[in-house]
């Protein structure tokens, strides 16, 4: 068979895959940007074009932009313990002293595979005020005279958010430095042991920046994922939690679009959360190839 | 031996099953006549009960239910309404009936003859299936009149009573409420709560205020305001048990009995039952109020909306909504079957107590408002931005300021021309 007949099917083989991506992605994409400059009723399938004003309306929306800074804020909470956590457990558990290795590991993997949702509740219940489990805990052994109001305090309600996806991810993040540990040549631990290297300086100046190309990954996925945080704080005391405090803006995007019906508005609200993300991700990669380039310089 | 041994266990099984079958005698007439089948979709947990009902009465029509749980159903009903797959019939919540009332695709149920089914229903409950321009578009079977449900021992150990109409006019004002909680908070030191939390007032008062928007316009009566003041009242004097609507703790508390009111609907389905069978009881509270409410519609390019249509009918009939009393404790949308059940009616979950008195008192005061697709919305966030704002200490001027701004981020649509 020559190369060209090859090709042909080839690209009959790969249609299915791009057919179904054509038509459930770039679609979809398209037709978002599309509704974004439109007032659109569902029920009636009538578009109204309405130009820029969906946009307008909500660059000036406070509450657009509260969410944005609630979803940093809680983002923020999460991802630093998170990065902290799994990179100590993950320094320890690559010593040859530590046993069942494997085992530690896939338990601290359980809490990924629990659903948002659940975690969502689960965290409602133990936070709940005034008698959820840790509320009982404080009240009981006198660390807190009375309950603490998680719910409806913004910045323990926020602290909550970040605490529950910090406890379902790291260890998700504990199999990515795990690799990347992995990937480190032996040789290199033990030309640093001839030079005299202690444990501290083998961590410090070896390991720390070989592992950069894997963080960087990790920094980059987890701020397209945690800016796109929408379960846990929307199952998170919902219902009591009426302050906003945990309104990311993606939640925020959902209410515009799916309780409000303002598909048009929700479709800029998509749009525009998409720039953001964008924004992030790129300041990060410039960062750490800046910061990449001024240690080479050293 | 062995023959006769299997005749008896024939016999047996033969014989059980004619005691099952005289058992569940069917209350209805059946009616072969009707024959057919159609689609309908619901969010109900209820639905199956319903479905098995119609069908017991006419055997001869296959509806092909299909229940969705959870806040997505409004969404997957939007998308399938316009397309090809759309249901002949669905339902539709009181929280975002008016999301679709107005939409062309829901068929006028007085051209299909059912105006007359609902003569007999209260006016409120009619008004809320009625789209802007005043056509029937949904039907109810049910209404959710709000009481105050209690526990009627504790009630005796610290009310002195469990005669509903007893409670209902001791607790009937908020100064009232005020005092009798004070009195239960001190005798119990604090271990017993009358009133469950600031939000449950909002929702005694919710529907016997003016709407906070009307005719596409924000306005904020009297009494809005004056809810805000009682809230604090009661916050300062702190008698409320702070226990939030429908959590675990709040449910719990009252089954044990050591929060003495909740305010909830007919279709209340946070009592524990097996602990309280025969212990419950529910008073008609000093404003009257409804939450809630199931609306059937029939899609407009349906081709079975006769069989639709009659399927709503034999939903508004006494003999189905009696049923539905019975086995489900479903408060009847038909006002005449208080005086069919007549004066003597009791009900064994509840003590002995004719709840259908009760709730008939309460759904005979219920405004006459209107509301439309922003009332309970608005009425949700007014409370909450209260309930917070009381307890940060807000002022009424800010509460207020604060719930218009998300009101205008919200509904830009709206005219907020009173309080430029």
């Amino acid at each position: 068979m020559n190369t060209r007949k090859r090709q042909k099917w080839a690209y009959l083989f790969i249609a299915p895959f791009f057919l179904s991506f054509l038509t459930f992605s770039i679609y979809p994409i398209f037709y978002s940007l599309f509704i974004s400059f439109h007032d659109y009723n569902p029920l009636t399938l009538k578009m109204t074009p309405v130009g820029w004003s969906n946009y307008t309306r909500l660059f000036g929306s406070n509450y657009f932009w509260s969410s944005v800074v609630n979803t940093v804020e809680i983002w923020l909470i999460s991802i630093i313990p998170q990065l902290t956590i799994a990179l100590i457990l993950s320094l320890i558990l690559n010593e040859r002293w530590v046993k069942g290795k494997n085992a530690l590991r896939s338990i601290y993997y359980f809490p990924n595979l629990i659903t948002p949702i659940t975690i969502g509740m689960l965290f409602t219940l133990l936070f709940g005020h005034p008698g959820g489990a840790i509320n009982n805990l404080l009240v009981s052994s006198g660390l807190a005279a009375e309950p603490v109001n998680f719910p409806n305090t913004p910045i323990l309600s926020k602290i909550v958010g970040g605490i529950a996806i910090c406890w379902q991810n790291f260890g998700y993040n504990i199999i990515f430095i795990t690799a990347g540990l992995h990937s480190i040549s032996s040789d290199v631990y033990e030309a640093a042991e001839v030079d005299g290297a202690n444990a501290w300086q083998r961590t410090t100046q070896i390991t720390m920046p070989l592992l950069r190309p894997i963080m960087l990954y990790i920094m980059i996925t987890s701020i397209i994922g945690g800016l796109q945080i929408f379960d846990i704080p929307k199952m998170l005391f919902n219902g009591s939690n009426n302050n906003y405090a945990t309104r990311t803006m993606v939640l925020y995007m959902y209410e515009s679009a799916f309780q409000n019906w303002q598909f048009g508005y929700g479709a800029a609200a998509a749009y525009t959360i998409a720039l953001i993300i964008g924004a992030f991700s790129v300041l990060t990669i410039v960062y750490n190839g800046a910061r990449g380039r001024e240690r080479k310089v050293k | 031996m062995k023959r006769l041994l299997s005749l008896a266990l024939v016999l047996a099984l033969l014989l059980s099953c004619a005691a099952v079958l005289a058992e569940e005698a069917n209350p209805y007439e059946v009616d072969e006549s009707l024959a057919g089948e159609f689609t309908w979709w619901s969010f109900f947990d209820q639905a199956p009960f319903i479905k098995a009902e119609f069908e017991k009465k006419y055997p001869n029509v296959t509806i092909h239910l299909e229940v969705f749980g959870g806040d997505e159903y409004q969404t997957k009903l939007m998308n399938a309404l316009p397309g090809q797959d759309a249901p002949d019939l669905f339902d539709l919540e009181e929280g975002y009936v008016y999301k679709f009332i107005d939409s062309p695709l829901l068929t006028d149920l007085e051209a299909l003859g059912l105006g007359d089914a609902v003569a007999n229903y209260y006016d409120w409950a009619v008004a809320m299936g009625r789209d802007s321009n005043g056509v029937l578009k949904g039907v109810c079977d049910n209404v959710s009149p709000v009481a105050f449900w209690y526990i009627r021992d504790a009630m005796e150990k610290w009310l002195g009573t469990s005669d509903d109409a007893e409670i209902s006019a001791m607790l009937s004002s908020w100064d009232a409420i005020k005092e009798k909680a004070l009195e239960i908070k001190e005798k119990s030191e604090g271990t017993v709560y009358l009133w469950p939390n600031l939000g449950e007032m909002a929702k005694v008062v919710g529907y016997s205020l003016q709407p906070l928007a009307r005719n596409g316009k924000v306005e904020i009566e009297e009494g809005w305001y004056k809810l805000i003041d009682t809230m604090r009242e009661f916050n300062e004097a702190g008698i409320v048990a702070n226990l939030g609507s429908w959590g675990g703790e709040w449910a719990s508390a009252w089954n044990d009995g050591t929060l003495l009111i909740r305010v909830m609907p007919s279709w209340d389905f946070f009592t524990d039952w097996g602990k309280n069978t025969g212990n419950v009881g529910v008073a008609a509270p000093f404003m009257a109020s409804y939450e809630g409410g199931t609306y059937r519609a029939i899609h407009a390019n349906s081709e079975k909306k006769e069989l639709c249509a009659k399927f709503i009918e034999f939903l508004t009939t006494e003999e189905y909504q009696l049923q539905n009393l019975a086995v489900n404790n479903q408060m009847p949308a038909n006002k005449n079957i208080v005086n069919v059940l007549g004066p003597d009616y009791t009900n064994a979950n509840f003590g002995g107590q004719n709840i259908m008195k009760t709730y008939d008192t309460i759904c005979r005061t219920i405004p006459d408002i209107v509301p439309d697709q922003y009332t309970r919305g608005l009425q949700n966030k007014f409370s909450n931005y209260a309930q917070n704002g009381v307890r940060e200490g807000l002022s009424n001027e800010d509460i207020v300021k604060n719930f218009l701004n998300d009101v205008r981020d919200t509904y830009p649509e709206l005219d907020f021309s009173n309080f430029n």
